[in-house]
């Protein structure tokens, strides 16, 4: 072979190269930025801590909303109470009597076909509050009427 | 030469970069592939999304009213509500559907079985005037309330409470009455009789919006907080 043709393959088979690998270089930083878009969690302002305040809760439901329409023969009620109160659940199918714990409970509690209604009253541990309550009216309706 | 060389030159560098296509093709359809999976994914998601949203506006529509009959026409039945505003129920000959609930249990019927004075629970769409009813149920409505025991009739089995709203409600204690009695070390409901009961407890009740042929409510149920829980 002539010094000619070797340098020629050579110089081809560089400039060749550094194309391909500049094309290749443009091809996976569309790739990357794209993915960098998609993948990136949304910026979060930075938040002010709540503070604490002294716990006062009498009776907070925080679930379900009152009037709601369910599917299910039962439902999660979750609420707010000063700490050991003793809660109690009354419903026409079910009665149901606990001390809380911690502020916040959740408990599982079963509804007849039709209009549940269901009393929840607080009796707080500080005698100094007053015996709270709330009535919560859920309608559950059967999937296959 | 100069010629022969810059056309060997050329070849090479196209044959280079033909060949260079094929790794170029190959790396786009696999980044294609995977942007194809990608928005399938997301495409599943948004689906997804979209199918709880509508579950949820459905359960949004689906509301509910419910009052005693005060009066029933064609095609309308006039009830009043728990706060006593009159509502216009609108039914279908063929839409709407009608069952009984008790004990827990749904019975169909039909429109003719509505009574004035039944307690009606109706599904539907709200409309200005009141509801137009896919789904109509009678069923019992029922007070659930608690108090302070002021009296015990030991003879007649009544019991009189003291509500939190100061309204006095006298209760018979029928041999079908449900009692429980909280233990007040274990915090558990235990069943007890009448003669546990004492004045001055507390007592959480559950009866029927009708009263009785003595002019009072017969106790479905009640559960006892002993007075004794409150002193600790």
């Amino acid at each position: 072979m002539k010094k000619e043709t070797f340098l020629a393959i050579i110089l081809g088979v560089v400039f060749g190269f550094i194309f391909a690998l500049l094309i290749l270089g443009k091809i996976f930083q569309n790739h990357l930025s794209e993915k960098t878009k998609s993948s990136l969690p949304p910026i979060k302002k930075p938040s002010v801590l709540p503070q604490k305040t002294i716990s006062l809760i009498s009776l907070n439901i925080l679930k379900p909303k009152n009037f709601l329409v369910v599917e299910d023969e039962e439902i999660t009620i979750e609420g707010e109470a000063e700490t050991d109160s003793l809660i109690v659940i009354q419903s026409p199918i079910k009665d149901l009597v606990f001390q809380n714990k911690k502020e916040k409970f959740k408990i599982n509690f079963p509804l007849g076909v039709g209009e549940n209604v269901i009393k929840i009253v607080v009796y707080p541990k500080n005698k100094n509050l007053r015996t709270q309550e709330k009535t919560l009216y859920i309608y559950y309706l059967p999937k296959e009427i | 030469m100069r010629k022969k060389f810059f056309l060997r030159f050329i070849t090479w560098f196209f044959c280079f970069l033909f060949l260079f296509n094929f790794l170029i093709l190959a790396q786009e359809k696999i980044a294609t592939d995977s942007k194809n999976k990608k928005t399938e994914k997301e495409v599943e998601i948004f689906k997804e999304k979209i199918a709880s949203k509508v579950a949820e506006l459905r359960q949004e529509n689906k509301q509910m009213i419910s009052g005693r009959i005060i009066e029933i026409k064609k095609g309308e039945i006039e009830i009043k509500d728990n706060n006593e505003k009159k509502k216009i129920i609108s039914v279908d000959d063929l839409l709407t559907k009608y069952y009984s609930i008790k004990n827990n249990q749904k019975k169909e019927i039909n429109f003719s079985d509505l009574k004035k004075d039944d307690y009606i629970l109706v599904s539907g769409i709200i409309n200005d005037r009141g509801i137009n009813a896919d789904v109509i149920f009678v069923e019992e409505k029922y007070i659930i309330d608690f108090g302070k025991l002021v009296e015990i009739n030991r003879r007649e089995y009544l019991l009189k409470v003291v509500t939190l709203t100061n309204e006095t409600i006298s209760l018979d204690i029928e041999t079908f009455t449900k009692q429980w009695l909280l233990n007040i070390k274990s915090l558990e409901l235990e069943r007890t009789g009448f003669s546990k009961i004492k004045e001055g407890d507390m007592i959480h009740f559950v009866i029927k919006d009708k009263k009785n042929e003595n002019n009072r409510f017969s106790a479905q149920k009640i559960l006892i907080i002993p007075q004794e829980y409150f002193l600790n």
